[in-house]
């Protein structure tokens, strides 16, 4: 642990007085090679002599600071930022080749990101003002018809018995609280059609909302069937800009006036909000739901059946469960519950069927699977084509940085240096065209919200998929042309290219045999045309140069002829 | 080609750390006494050994400092601490119960 603390700040520091660690590094070899050199003279060694054989000693200066800067602290975020910086710097060289990639897989990513805010909108975005989504399930008891299941309609005098034995006979919900939804004609003072949600007193409790402004109902008989409202933040900051006097006013809701005592959280529109329904502005206790509500409204989110009774609604129910208990056991407790609910005697025998599902705004998964599946499909081919769009560019930017490529080769750059460095090259791309494609995909946004009232954020979830994907596209328009960059010999792009620095292409060939390994042989050329004093270093057989693990450091008599680093 | 052993991992360290041990030297000093005590029997390149160096350094089991060498050369030297007293003993009694259960198993097998 000391040690890790220990390595942190000798990191810390030395990025904290940059280059005077390196200029001490200088110091520390230009002493090794004075010591070296006085023991050569000793040694009975011409002054000149024991010098070059002092820096051969060494093994190229710039090697070993390379080495020493491999084993110290933070090496790999060193070498990360190195990348990026160096990345960044040939990018800019090249703006029109860069300009073009990032156009590209901006309009694709756009597209995608545009999908994956419908995606999280509709599906994944928790309910805004809930408090502890993980807990809450929604209770479906369904009957089963000749055409198949739908949610249990019952008349509202029924409801307290419902209510009373579900309550008791599901011990792992420590609330349960119920609701049915209906449109209500609201005076404002025109008279409006709004959508609104008669709930059980404890409605507000068991979702744990706090409300915007005034109060919630109180859970208790007492409030039960008072006129009371509690008004959507949206109503209020349309219809009442958002005055805070407004609890305590007097609301005209279905020919009876209500007492507005609050108003919901900003964004919360009850919790069958989806896609399709815009969700919920008023809400009104469910004892009044028979007296305010509309009476062909059964609470179905507008289907009506044949063989519906008039006064019958759809109870809709949430629960929250106690701590540690998991769905099925409710469903289990449920589909007993559910049975015992069933009182009616018009000589119909009921089959009921309980669901228990965590609150979403889908609760067939297999629904959402399809649908994700479906918005996502045209997103991604666009962006596949910006991709295959965005490899061409690479693959002829390739042919064109050979030369570059091939030095840092035959300088000693191993291939998976190179790999590294061009697939950060198109990392970074990949990231500015994020950068890009946001602005772009909240003006679509902004668009399809003219059309639809469903909110469709790009939070933190959104952008992190869209860099998730951004880097997935990097990696499939960067790879394949980085590896074929890195395959080439430098031998053959050096040797043939009149720009070259001397070598002859004869001269330069690296000649084949079973000795050859990738990574080495590359260096050989290099010793050609490599200025003198870094040629001292790299002495005897370049095969052996390679860089080997730390431990590496020791080797046995045999090989004394060679320097092993 | 030469029969190149790869040694266990941070046993250079632990060569390094023990000849600083006794007294502060210099990257030179350290390569030369290795190649000594060994007999030359490891070869050991700066490209290895001021790695070490630093290693060792940066983990806080010594601390450098600039001086004047014996021949009058200005060199950086570095002086174990205490913690790496401590480090040098672990590492030490790792080492020894490695080689034993080496020996063991080649003796007794």
């Amino acid at each position: 642990m000391s040690r890790t603390w220990a390595r942190l700040g000798a990191a810390l520091r030395r990025w904290s007085d940059r280059g005077r660690r390196d200029d001490e590094l200088n110091e520390e070899l230009h002493a090794f090679v004075e010591l070296e050199a006085d023991a050569n003279v000793r040694a009975g060694m011409t002054p000149e002599a024991a010098r070059r054989a002092a820096l051969i000693a060494l093994g190229g200066r710039e090697h070993v600071k390379e080495q020493v800067r491999d084993a110290q602290a933070g090496a790999r975020w060193e070498a990360i930022v190195r990348d990026v910086k160096y990345a960044i710097r040939s990018l800019r060289r090249e703006r029109a080749f860069s300009l073009s990639v990032i156009g590209n897989l901006s309009l694709g990513l756009a597209a995608t990101i545009v999908a994956l805010a419908f995606i999280n909108g509709a599906l994944l975005r928790r309910f805004p003002g809930v408090s502890d989504q993980r807990r809450l399930v929604t209770l479906g008891i369904l009957e089963s018809t000749p055409l198949g299941s739908r949610p249990r309609a019952i008349a509202l005098a029924d409801y307290p018995q419902v209510m009373r034995t579900l309550s008791e006979g599901l011990p792992s919900l420590d609330g349960l609280a119920s609701f049915t939804e209906s449109d209500v004609a609201v005076a404002l003072p025109q008279p409006r059609s709004l959508p609104a949600a008669f709930v059980s007193p404890n409605y507000f409790e068991v979702l744990g909302i706090r409300p915007a402004a005034g109060r919630t109902f109180a859970p208790g008989e007492r409030e039960a069937a008072a006129p009371l409202a509690v008004i959507g933040y949206d109503l209020w900051t349309r219809e009442f800009g958002r005055d805070r006097s407004v609890p305590g006013r007097p609301i005209h809701v279905g020919g009876h006036v209500f007492q507005i005592i609050g108003v919901g959280p900003p964004g919360f529109r009850g919790t069958t909000e989806d896609p399709v329904h815009a969700g919920v502005d008023v809400w009104l206790p469910i004892a009044l739901a028979d007296r305010v509500g509309d009476p062909l409204s059964v609470g179905r989110g507008g289907l009506v059946f044949l063989d519906d009774r008039p006064g019958e609604r759809v109870i809709r129910y949430v629960g929250h469960l106690r701590d540690r208990v998991r769905t099925d056991r409710v469903e289990t407790e449920l589909a007993i519950a559910a049975r015992r609910t069933v009182t009616r005697t018009d000589g119909r025998p009921v089959q009921v069927i309980a669901t228990v599902s965590s609150l979403s705004r889908l609760n067939d998964r297999q629904d959402a699977g399809q649908i994700v599946a479906v918005i996502l499909a045209i997103p991604m081919l666009v962006l596949l084509i910006a991709c295959v769009n965005a490899a061409n560019l690479f693959v002829v930017r390739a042919s064109r940085r050979g030369r570059e490529v091939a030095v840092r080769l035959a300088l000693g750059a191993s291939r998976l240096q190179v790999v590294r460095q061009l697939i950060t090259e198109s990392l970074v791309l990949a990231l500015a065209a994020v950068a890009a494609a946001l602005p772009l995909a909240w003006l679509g946004l902004r668009l399809a919200g003219t059309l639809m009232v469903m909110p469709m954020p790009i939070d933190g979830t959104v952008v992190a998929g869209a860099i998730v994907i951004a880097f997935v596209t990097a990696i499939g328009f960067g790879l394949a042309p980085a590896l074929q960059a890195a395959g080439q010999q430098p031998s053959a792009v050096l040797g043939t290219s009149p720009a070259g620095s001397g070598g002859t292409r004869r001269e330069s060939r690296v000649p084949p045999g079973p000795g050859r390994r990738a990574g080495c042989g590359v260096a050989r050329p290099a010793r050609h045309r490599v200025p003198a004093d870094v040629g001292a270093g790299i002495a005897g057989d370049a095969t052996r140069h390679r860089p080997s693990p730390p431990a590496a450091g020791l080797v046995q008599p045999g090989a004394a002829s060679c320097l092993i680093f | 080609m030469a029969d190149r052993k790869d040694v266990v991992q941070g046993t250079l360290d632990l060569l390094v750390l023990r000849i600083i041990s006794t007294q502060p030297m210099h990257g030179w000093g350290v390569m030369q006494r290795l190649r000594l005590l060994t007999e030359d029997v490891f070869q050991v390149t700066p490209g290895s050994i001021f790695p070490a160096l630093r290693r060792i350094e940066e983990n806080g089991w010594a601390s450098g400092y600039w001086d004047v060498s014996e021949n009058n050369r200005k060199a950086r030297y570095y002086e174990i601490t205490k913690a790496g007293v401590k480090q040098l003993a672990r590492e030490k009694a790792h080492w020894k119960s490695i080689t034993m259960a080496v020996d063991r198993v080649l003796e007794g097998a």
